[in-house]
């Protein structure tokens, strides 16, 4: 309860001087003079008078001699007493909330000399709490991306605050340190307001202290969010990054287009070592099987790129895997789960295609455009329907629906749209002279669902426009960029309707004429995407054609282009880091009381994914339902397969990898994080060293205890016959 | 020239002339006082001649033998009431002590005291004995009142017993005294108390008995042969010789005391005994002069550091003031 500190405990070997005063009070015993003396009657007598007195006078002076220097050794030693205890057992309550925040995020998982950098900090933060006293509440926040404490009720249980570290696992996520300091004393907040005892809060923190977790943590930012009710101390756990390799990047091309199944895996693969040079084995792995395995030699920092060109694909959705292992053995690479990437991809199987007609052949030319070849074999399928029958399509099968020439959009086509391209789909939007320019404005204007910053105004005839090509930039045109006798430039256009983007972040021209119009524009929306020609490709216009683009010759790989780029575009779609949300949109059509949906994790395990019926939700009926799924901690491949009465009817794949650039060993100083003020210790840490009230500081008042002795002292020797000049003794 | 012939150096010497003649009147005064009856009417015995000092009385000059040598003697008289002096002096190891501002030890003291003193009385005819004494008496030189006597008394004075060392200057001596006691041989101590019990036995007439010691020991039987002595009618003088140390106990520190009579050592913390030492010889002082006064005795107190003729004079004084008391 009163446990005695000592921040010098060296010093008390000098308590071996102790032995000085005894030492001189027995030799001072020994008599150094010798007197032959005459009057040996009368000092005897006044012997015998005081012998009792001097005896007690001669054990007062050594005791309080030795009691001098005891004390004074003591004081040099800088003892301390924490009575932190005591004044919790006095005020029958808790006067400390530790809060212990350990940093989970993947670079943790560095190997240096022995153990990984988390288990360093995990033994380290069970240390700190089997020597906290006892009445001090714990929690426990977690260093990752994450919006929720792992022990957010403080915790008197050491036991279960111990189990719950021994628990604790490394995520892949990268950290978010400020979001986490936040979220700690927010937490301490509430606790104190819950908790009128507690006094003062602690901070610990276990972290490597990587850049990509600590990013925007400055010293005014963490003294601003504790305030000066917290005291913050570090624990360093960083390993060196000895030699690490990284998988940093995996992507996917398509040569042939969307419509081909011809794919390319590109790779980065990094050495982040200044220093050594590494050979890896770089193993590809498509749909679980090895198709191939290389080596690849890194100089020290190189990066390397290596790809992998497969023909043989089977069609459809398909999911790659890259990984490194370094040569011979692992002990070159201090972080491996940074050593493998996964992607998941489409090889078209059939590319569906949704044309909805607003006059009889108005979709003929953008048709041709997607099917201009009679062969089977073509993967693009062409369903067509006039508009009066899209409000009963379900949408979800196409992977375009384009509207030609459609006059009015309603609402609940609107709303199926909308829902359609926010789960992903591509929406093409050819205009001709039917449109309604207001209905239109009302549909996709900034105002509508879509929210697409597009004004459509007036048609607007001018025979003297033409496409260039140098106004814009967009990677669709880059084709026509390299191949100068494109001939696009050339397309006769006489009529189209102006509109007018406000923004160019949702929406991006593709095409623009030179009197600065936009003829063709790519907007975001959602998951998906909306193509918006200006000018008309309906050869069956009344009032005659708007212009030749949709018989041109550029309009074919104009079309297969703009799908791959999405096709590029969507597999994102399918790719995420760790911790996102996975959905999708159910289809409508089916009916849900029978439908069944499961997710199979990385480790194989398969979890069930609940689906609310519209009519048990809360929201309406118009809006789509989607489901979701956010357990994604774990990197690899998640499998969703949809049941229809037990049978599989679908199946989609969504790859998750790791966030953030912590395999770049970037570590900040911790001193260049916190405020010194506010750092207690370094990284030695004592946790009787409590830093408030309850403590005790001895050296002052021992000081002044020895100077009182020896004023006591100096009375008792001095206490004697006020003495003559000393002529005694014979000569 | 011993260190006694020092102390009465020629400016000692004349110095004591001034104080004779001042002394002279003071011991006149004692014998008349105390004898004066002996002198009326009666004729004396012819004792001797001896030469003219100008001062003598003219009657006593014999002009038969000045007729026949041309020089001035004068005669002595037997005269039954002369002065008989007895000088004891304590020779013990204890009077042997001597501190560092002192010029002499206590006995050297005494002795010059005891030797002025009975050059005084020789040089006015009285006749003095010595005794120089510690556990017995060692010594004993009968009273003479010839002058030549004095030299004797000097060499008494000066040659102490040759068994007993009672001047123990060095820590040699001590030894040799500390190895005597071991084979049983005699310490230097005192018993004035049976000593003077013999010296009143040697005593054929009544006597001044000049007692010269520290009177450290034992009162009680120094106190007993002072009342023998002066129911034997004798008068005694006690002359106390001390160091300045044995007064004041200047010392200070952790001491070892060795007895310079006895083969004991006492070792303690001066500082916290001196002021009962002190006290106790306070006591001891105020009970020796009272008692001895109470007995009819002369007592002085002198330090071994004070010049010894005003010493002497004080003695004489104090003497004859005592005298007259009683």
């Amino acid at each position: 309860m009163f446990a005695v500190n000592f921040t010098s405990p060296e010093r008390l070997w000098w308590a071996l001087v102790l032995v000085i005063p005894l030492a001189i009070h027995l030799w001072r015993r020994r008599y150094q003079r010798v007197v032959a003396w005459s009057a040996m009657r009368f000092l005897q007598a006044a012997q015998q008078q005081v012998q009792q007195r001097v005896r007690l006078r001669r054990l007062w002076l050594l005791l309080l001699r030795v009691a001098m220097l005891g004390l004074l050794i003591f004081a040099i030693a800088d003892p301390s007493t924490d009575y932190s205890q005591f004044s919790q057992y006095l005020r029958g309550s808790t006067g400390t909330h530790h809060v212990l925040l350990l940093d989970t995020s993947y670079s943790m998982g560095a190997v240096g000399e022995s153990a990984s950098a988390f288990e360093l900090a995990r033994q380290k933060a069970i240390k700190y709490v089997q020597q906290l006293p006892q009445g001090d509440v714990i929690s426990i926040v977690t260093i990752s991306s994450r919006d929720r404490p792992l022990i957010e009720q403080p915790v008197f249980d050491r036991q279960e605050i111990i189990a719950e570290l021994a628990a604790l696992e490394l995520t892949n996520r990268s950290g978010e340190a400020l979001n986490a300091i936040t979220l700690a004393a927010e937490l301490a907040e509430r606790s104190r307001a819950a908790m009128q005892d507690i006094v003062m809060t602690r901070y610990a923190i276990f972290s490597d202290f990587q850049r990509d977790s600590w990013h925007g943590v400055t010293p005014e930012k963490v003294s601003r969010i504790i305030g000066a009710s917290g005291k913050i101390e570090y624990f360093d756990c960083r390993q060196p990054y000895l030699h690490n390799l990284a998988v940093e990047d995996l992507d996917v091309e398509y040569p042939a287009g969307p419509f081909g199944n011809q794919v390319a895996l590109r790779a980065q693969i990094k050495n982040y070592s200044p220093t050594k040079s590494q050979s890896v084995t770089v193993t590809w792995s498509i749909e679980g099987r090895v198709v191939q395995r290389e080596q690849v030699a890194l100089a020290p920092s190189e990066l390397v790129t290596v790809r992998l060109d497969d023909q043989n694909l089977k069609l459809g959705q398909q999911q790659a895997k890259v990984q490194i292992a370094s040569i011979p053995a692992a002990q070159s690479d201090s972080l491996l789960s940074d050593n493998t990437r996964w992607v998941v991809f489409s090889t078209a199987a059939k590319f569906q295609v949704l044309t909805v007609t607003g006059r009889y052949r108005s979709e003929e030319l953008l048709v041709t455009a997607l099917v201009p070849t009679a062969s089977t074999r073509w993967p693009v399928q062409i369903t067509t329907i006039n508009e009066g029958e899209l409000i009963d399509q379900g949408l979800t099968q196409y992977d375009m629906i384009a509207l030609c020439n459609v006059k009015q959009i309603s609402a609940a086509e609107l709303d199926q749209l909308h829902a359609y391209v926010t789960a992903g789909g591509t929406l093409f939007l050819c205009p001709g002279d039917r449109i309604d320019i207001d209905n239109y404005n009302r549909s996709f204007a900034p105002s509508s669902k879509f929210r697409l910053p597009l004004q459509w105004q007036q048609v607007v005839e001018d025979s003297d426009v033409q496409i260039q090509l140098d106004k814009t930039s967009h990677a669709i045109t880059k084709l026509f960029a390299d191949n100068p006798a494109n001939g696009i430039e050339a397309t006769p256009i006489s009529t189209y309707i102006k509109c007018v983007a406000s923004e160019t972040d949702s929406v991006q021209p593709i095409l623009v004429l030179n009197n600065g119009d936009p003829l063709y524009l790519l907007g975001a929306v959602g998951s998906g995407h909306v193509f918006i020609l200006t000018t008309s490709i309906d050869p069956s216009q009344k009032t005659g054609k708007w212009s030749d683009l949709g018989s041109w010759p550029s309009f074919l790989p104009l079309v297969h282009e703009s799908l791959a780029h999405v096709a590029r575009l969507g597999g994102h779609n399918q790719n995420h880091t760790t911790g996102s949300t996975l959905f999708e949109q159910i289809d409508l059509s089916r009916s849900l009381d029978d439908l069944q949906i499961q997710v199979r994790t990385p480790s194989g395990q398969q979890k069930p994914i609940s689906v609310v019926h519209p009519r048990d939700s809360q929201q309406s009926e118009s809006q789509p339902l989607v489901w979701s799924f956010s357990e994604t901690e774990a990197l690899g491949v998640y499998s969703i397969m949809t049941f229809v009465d037990g049978v599989p009817v679908a199946s989609n794949s969504h790859a998750i990898n790791l966030d953030g650039q912590d395999s770049h060993d970037l570590s900040i100083p911790a001193e260049d994080l916190f405020n010194t003020e506010s750092l207690i210790s370094d990284h030695s840490f004592t946790v009787n060293e409590m830093p408030s009230d309850d403590r005790y500081d001895w050296f002052a008042a021992l000081l002044s205890l020895v100077l009182a002795l020896g004023v006591v002292e100096l009375w008792v020797y001095r206490n004697r016959v006020p003495l003559e000049p000393d002529s005694g003794g014979q000569r | 020239m011993s260190k006694l012939l020092k102390s009465l150096s020629p400016t000692t010497l004349a110095a004591l002339d001034g104080l004779t003649l001042r002394a002279r009147h003071i011991i006149e005064g004692f014998v008349a006082g105390s004898h004066r009856s002996h002198f009326q009417g009666s004729s004396v015995e012819f004792s001797e001649y001896r030469e003219y000092v100008q001062g003598d009385e003219i009657r006593h000059v014999d002009w038969k033998v000045y007729g026949r040598t041309d020089k001035l003697f004068v005669k002595r008289y037997v005269d039954e009431t002369n002065l008989h002096a007895c000088l004891v002096l304590d020779q013990s190891a204890s009077m042997s002590y001597c501190s560092g501002n002192a010029p002499l030890e206590k006995l050297e003291y005494a002795k010059c005291v005891l030797a002025a003193l009975a050059w005084l009385m020789l040089r006015k005819g009285d006749s003095v004995g010595v005794a120089q004494v510690d556990t017995k008496i060692q010594q004993w030189l009968p009273a003479a009142s010839h002058i030549r006597h004095w030299d004797r008394i000097l060499e008494v004075f000066e040659n102490p017993h040759e068994d007993i060392e009672s001047s123990l200057p060095n820590r040699k001596k001590r030894q040799k005294r500390q190895k005597r006691q071991k084979r049983g041989g005699p310490l230097a101590g005192t018993d004035l108390g049976s000593v003077l019990s013999d010296v009143a036995g040697r005593l054929p007439q009544r006597s001044v008995v000049v007692v010269a010691s520290d009177f450290l020991d034992d009162l009680e039987p120094l106190l007993a042969a002072v009342e023998q002595l002066r129911l034997l009618g004798h008068d005694v003088v006690l002359f106390q010789v001390l160091d300045r140390d044995e007064v004041t106990f200047p010392f200070t520190g952790n001491v070892k005391f060795e007895d310079l009579e006895l083969a004991t050592t006492t070792e303690l913390e001066t500082n916290s005994v001196r002021q009962e030492y002190l006290e106790l010889f306070e006591q001891a002082q105020e009970e020796l002069t009272s008692r001895s006064r109470n007995l009819g005795a002369g007592f002085q107190c002198v330090v071994s550091d004070e010049d010894f003729g005003q010493a002497l004079h004080g003695f004489l004084t104090s003497y004859a003031a005592q005298r007259r008391t009683v």
